[in-house]
């Protein structure tokens, strides 16, 4: 620019003037595009991490879960299975009935929520639903399952023992 | 002398301002990328990660490029 051919670099930086120092030049903008645009493909670069260091494992040792009698029909526990990062519900859909699924919903992954009148799984980020029996999509935007956690009623106790497999 | 001065200014001003425009457009596509593979992998997948990070980094490389354009424009 004319007006800055004859003052020193520092000067036009650290102006004396405010309007001066709320100018910005074409130019200095277009630099901190180009810085946000380096971040940005760092960003990227994030998920690609993330990605490499592979989903849980699918093989999860047993844990107990909770009491046969400690739900009454319709009620929740959540819990973390298989890892504390993984959060997890239960839910008790019958006398002898019980169903558990990751807390995710797979659009999103908002926690998911247990809709007492409707049998279903409700996630309120976007208003998915999931089947409740047996985790299907009922509505909404998720494009897949929720993942049912397999379970084992060993005496008066409720054990998490994998992931059931896709019908 | 001093017409052909400002059209050379002119001609700079267009310049550094159609760059500026260009990078703005590409910033947007990354973000757009970004959002993608950030959708991808909230759902529980991962495949977009790579393609997105790549074709990211071919967007900072072009801009980088641009920018060196802009700071030889300068001098």
């Amino acid at each position: 620019m004319a007006k800055h051919d004859n003052i020193p670099k520092w000067r036009t930086d650290f102006p004396t003037r405010w309007i001066d120092d709320n100018y910005v030049t074409r130019r200095d903008f277009t630099k901190f595009l180009v810085l946000t645009s380096g971040a940005i493909a760092l960003g990227n670069g994030y998920f690609v991490i993330r990605r490499s260091e592979g989903p849980a494992p699918a093989a999860a040792s047993p844990m107990r879960i909770a009491a046969v009698d400690e739900l009454a029909v319709g009620e929740v526990k959540l819990f973390h299975y298989p890892t504390d990062n993984d959060p997890a519900i239960l839910v008790r859909i019958g006398e002898t009935e019980y169903a558990a699924y990751r807390q995710r919903c797979t659009h999103l992954s908002c926690p998911v929520v247990y809709k007492h009148d409707g049998h279903s799984l409700e996630c309120p980020c976007h208003n998915g639903s999931f089947d409740v029996a047996d985790g299907r999509v009922l509505a909404g935007p998720p494009p897949s399952r929720l993942p049912k956690i397999a379970l084992k009623i060993d005496g008066e106790e409720i054990h998490a023992v994998g992931w059931e497999e896709e019908a | 002398m001093s017409v052909e001065k400002d059209v050379r200014k002119t001609q700079r001003t267009q310049a550094i301002t159609l760059i500026m425009v260009f990078v703005l457009v590409l910033v947007l596509l990354q973000l757009w990328l970004l959002t993608a593979a950030m959708d991808e992998f909230l759902a529980g997948h991962g495949g977009l990660a790579l393609p997105t990070f790549l074709a990211s980094c071919i967007t900072f490389g072009i801009n980088l490029w641009l920018l060196r354009y802009v700071n030889r424009i300068d001098e």
